[in-house]
């Protein structure tokens, strides 16, 4: 083992770790800036995405909770993590459209604090009822070990090791999860640059009146923007359950970091989004190697120094407020 | 039948009341003026045109080609012919020029379209024709509207209300804070609007200016008319210029 082996594996591994921050700061960053809805039950979307994810994919034994006590004693559909890919964030999607339309929109007009209180309150729900439903334990999401596998198409291999030059051999389901993470993210930003939508999108962000005055219904880019960002938050639980825990406190937990990276990214920016989520990824991961005690300490700190030198984010836009 | 007919209309801010009964009507073809102080309610009369909430209109109704047009949205206002050049001109900074241009015409996509009736008397301008009309914007096309001149922008401001299928153009204050070059390219384009045939409300403080190209002048005061009549008449009447108008 090398210096150089240990800090490309350090580079990886916050590549990938910075892909789920990514994956739910792109969203919530589009949210926010675009909608000025402080969403904080984007987390809850997070562990409706896991949890759906686990559904499609696989078939897991059920010891606690209410289901369990109904008699389902697995849960799943078994038909493969590819599908689980597909099918989650179409739901999630789904999910995101109701959101806007039944919570959200009544609540544009009105102060950030009841934004935040009701979605908090959504979040608090929906973590209470999966509690409810699976119980409090975690669930065993075992990564997939191929995907695309059709009758005598064995697939792809995605998980164990692969031979990486200089490295050596390193977890292939985390270059799989920055890979997904890159392709997502590229599509978001040229749907953002490069259509109709994302034109409307964009300058909605600085003047919606002015948008409206224009004759184009802005509700209805508004509504599909919510949906993206929730469309995302989806796949950050596909992608990212097998490889952290999955119980009902995962949406909570990951709510502070998707702040803090669509914050020092800067609100409204894919590009800050993406760069704040690689920023924070590499300091866990490192601190993980190195100080592992001050490893969530990290995120904060430069949260501090990044806000306290550039209070619109690295790549913010000062007029833009959320 | 005038083109717009307001007919006794009360609007608030909140609890503020800045409309009091104000009646006026905007013929088809003609440039008509609206004067007034600073905070007369100049500009809240347009906004209550252009369905922009607040004001909130709670007495009286607006016409448009015979529609009621009272509390109807913005944007379905905006389809009905009437275009809103705002005050501070609101071009989106972060945006190029071409695609500030290009906003105007998005209106007319399907997904923006399905389920609402465009009314049109007018197409809007081309991008090309817009280009003719203003060849500075075609130079700077690629730049970032945010980084043009005061002038630039409301050349801009006004390029995108013609790209929109407008009959009646409502230009609030376009030559606030121009020099007075660009006062005059700022008139020559309102000029040639007219003549294209697009009925024009125009809202100043710089009266002088405004009574040059107007045919009709209404003088508002404390959110209510207190003169109509001809640009001309207004022109003589030095009492009101007096008053209300400081000149």
């Amino acid at each position: 083992m090398s210096l150089l082996s240990d800090v490309l594996v350090i580079l990886l591994n916050g590549l990938q770790q910075g892909a789920i921050y990514v994956l739910l700061a792109v969203g919530l960053s589009i949210i926010v800036g675009t909608l000025k809805f402080v969403n904080f039950a984007h987390g809850a979307l997070y562990l409706v995405g896991t949890y759906a994810g686990l559904f499609v994919a696989l078939n897991v034994p059920l010891s606690n909770g209410k289901l369990a006590e109904w008699g389902f004693s697995s849960f799943g559909l078994d038909i493969g993590f590819f599908a689980a890919l597909i099918f989650v964030p179409l739901f999630v999607f789904g999910v995101g459209l109701l959101m806007e339309r039944y919570l959200a929109r009544a609540f544009y007009d009105r102060p950030d604090t009841d934004q935040i209180l009701v979605t908090f309150g959504l979040a608090i729900v929906v973590q209470e009822l999966f509690r409810v439903l699976f119980g409090s334990n975690s669930l065993p999401f075992e990564q997939p070990e191929r995907i695309l596998s059709f009758g005598s198409f064995a697939g792809l291999p995605v998980s164990g090791p692969i031979a990486l030059p200089i490295v050596g051999n390193f977890p292939q389901w985390r270059l799989w999860v920055i890979g997904i993470t890159a392709v997502l993210v590229a599509l978001v930003y040229l749907l953002v640059e490069y259509t109709d939508f994302g034109l409307v999108v964009r300058a909605g962000t600085r003047d919606a009146e002015m948008v409206r005055l224009l004759g184009i219904k802005i509700t209805r880019p508004y509504i599909v923007v919510f949906g993206i960002g929730a469309a995302l938050a989806g796949v950050a639980g596909v992608v990212g359950g097998p490889l952290n825990v999955v119980n009902p406190t995962i949406g909570t937990n990951i709510l502070v970091p998707a702040f803090l990276t669509v914050v020092i990214g800067g609100v409204g920016s894919i590009a800050g989004a993406v760069l704040g989520g690689i920023v924070f990824g590499l300091t866990t991961a490192a601190l993980v190697s190195f100080a592992p005690a001050w490893s969530q300490v990290g995120l904060y700190a430069i949260a501090a120094i990044v806000l306290l030198t550039r209070p619109q984010g690295l790549l913010g836009d000062e007029e833009v407020t959320p | 039948m005038s083109l717009l007919e307001i007919d006794g209309i009360d609007a608030y801010y909140g609890e503020s009341h800045i409309i009091r009964n104000l009646s006026m009507s905007v013929e088809e073809g003609e440039i008509c003026a609206l004067l007034g102080r600073n905070g007369a309610g100049k500009t809240t009369t347009l906004r209550c045109i252009a369905g922009a909430t607040p004001p909130d209109v709670r007495e009286g109704h607006i016409r448009f080609k015979d529609n009621d047009i009272t509390g109807v949205p913005a944007e379905d206002v905006s389809v009905q012919g009437i275009s809103l050049v705002p005050e501070e001109r609101r071009i989106f900074p972060n945006l190029s020029v071409a695609e500030n241009l290009h906003l105007a015409e998005v209106v007319n996509n399907k997904s923006n379209t399905w389920g609402r009736s465009l009314s049109f008397g007018h197409k809007g301008m081309t991008t090309e024709e817009v280009y003719d009309q203003f060849p500075r914007l075609d130079e700077r096309k690629d730049q970032r509207a945010g980084t043009l001149s005061g002038g630039e922008q409301q050349m801009l401001a006004i390029a995108r209300a013609l790209k929109q299928n407008t009959d009646l153009l409502l230009l609030d204050e376009p030559y606030e804070g121009l020099a007075p070059k660009i006062i005059e390219d700022v008139e020559d384009a309102v000029e040639r609007i007219s003549e294209a045939g697009t009925t024009i409300l125009l809202v100043e403080q710089n009266a002088a200016a405004a009574i040059k190209l107007a045919d009709r002048a209404y003088v508002i005061d404390q959110g209510s008319i207190v003169f109509d009549g001809s640009a001309d008449e207004l022109r003589e009447d030095d009492e009101t210029r007096e008053r209300y108008l400081g000149v």
